[in-house]
């Protein structure tokens, strides 16, 4: 048993090739908020209008609070590469870990919409032979280059038998 | 699960419910950014009624000052009454209505609402909305606040009660005391800044009187004048 959970560390902490989390593309509308309000405060320092005091600390509220919680909602989800496994994991302070085998994939499809297109970000659904459980990789760049990672890595442990 | 109903799930739609949120938030944030900046007043007032009440009062300082009038005078916002002595005839306009004043005639306009700009003892604009004029002491009301304007007119007396001045700067000769003249300074053409100002302001011929609060943080401006004063002597 002792030996069964040191081997289970041991390919946890195997190399990592990859480490990826979500893209911060998601968040462009959120971004578009903070500059909207920067270029209003911009434009009533130029036009000489008063400029509420408790306006100006919301607005850097706001602008912190954004910042905070788009790189906690980043660091949340973590996808990580390794030599034979695909190991997602969630949470912050307290972490929940779902490794997967390469040799448990059955397919892998890349998702985007088209604005995800656009700005080369997408969702990567994983596939069991299980047929159980299906893992989605949710909003990350390059998708597509991520899946073929993934593919070379399967194809090479196929061929290592 | 097909990508059918991942779309679907709980989870998309409490993000959507986290974006709405957060996108009436940043709205709320942006009208009272821009509301607050062209109706200084208007916020202060409806959290106190009371214009004066926008400094707090351990931020601002009392101010009184008799100095010559100024070349321009400028102010956006709400003033709660402003009494006008004019000097020439001009029209006036009420809501749609044309009123041929003639000079001497004394307007009071109550609740004022819009800019007001002086120069040269001539107001060269009043655009805004009010719910009460007076013109030579008989009152013209309306139930809702109703758009008023006047020609450009020369003034022999023009008092604004309770209003907030974001900025006056110009030279001038006269005195200025602070803090219910613990502090007095005398002008003699010197370049002056009175800055976030709130309180009552007259201007009489070539004379302007003052009385009100400034923000604390524009003391240091006034203060500024007296050192270089003793510097320059």
């Amino acid at each position: 048993m002792r030996n069964n959970k040191k081997g289970v560390e041991e390919s946890y902490k195997s190399i990592v090739l990859i480490k990826t989390t979500n893209s911060r593309k998601i968040y462009l509308f959120l971004y578009l908020m903070i500059l909207i309000l920067i270029a209003v405060l911009i434009f009533i320092k130029i036009t000489n209008r008063p400029l509420d005091t408790m306006a100006l600390k919301l607005v850097a509220a706001f602008v912190i609070a954004l910042a905070i919680a788009t790189e906690l909602h980043r660091v949340y989800n973590i996808y990580e590469i390794h030599d034979n496994s695909l190991i997602h994991t969630q949470g912050i302070l307290s972490k929940h870990s779902r490794k997967i085998d390469f040799s448990a994939i059955s397919d892998l499809y890349v998702i985007q919409n088209l604005w995800q297109r656009i700005l080369s970000y997408g969702n990567v659904e994983v596939r069991l032979f299980s047929g159980e459980n299906t893992t989605y990789i949710k909003n990350i760049n390059k998708p597509s280059e991520f899946v073929e990672i993934i593919l070379r890595k399967i194809n090479q442990k196929a061929k290592r038998g | 699960m097909k990508y059918k109903d991942y779309a679907e799930n709980p989870h998309e739609n409490k993000s959507m419910y986290i974006k709405i949120f957060i996108f009436l938030i940043f709205a709320g944030i942006l009208i009272f950014i821009i509301y607050s900046s062209f109706y200084p007043n208007s916020f202060s007032k409806l959290i106190t009624g009371n214009a004066v009440k926008d400094l707090n009062i351990k931020d601002s300082v009392e101010i009184t000052a008799e100095l010559n009038s100024p070349e321009k005078l400028e102010t956006s916002g709400s003033i709660e009454k402003i009494e006008i002595k004019l000097k020439d005839p001009v029209n006036l306009y009420i809501g749609k209505e044309t009123i041929e004043l003639s000079s001497s005639t004394s307007i009071i306009i109550d609740n004022y609402q819009g800019d007001l700009f002086t120069e040269s003892n001539t107001i060269t604009k009043l655009e805004g909305k009010t719910t009460k004029v007076f013109i030579n002491g008989l009152p013209l009301t309306a139930q809702t606040k109703t758009k008023i304007s006047l020609d450009p007119a020369k003034f022999d007396y023009l008092k604004l009660n309770n209003f907030y001045l974001d900025s006056l700067s110009y030279t001038a000769s006269g005195k200025i005391s602070l803090n219910n003249k613990k502090v007095t300074l005398s002008l003699d053409n010197e370049r002056i800044s009175i800055d976030k100002f709130i309180g009552n302001l007259e201007i009489k011929k070539s004379s302007l009187s003052i009385k009100g609060y400034i923000d604390k943080s524009n003391i240091q401006k006034i203060l500024d004048i007296t050192s270089a004063k003793q510097n320059s002597s």
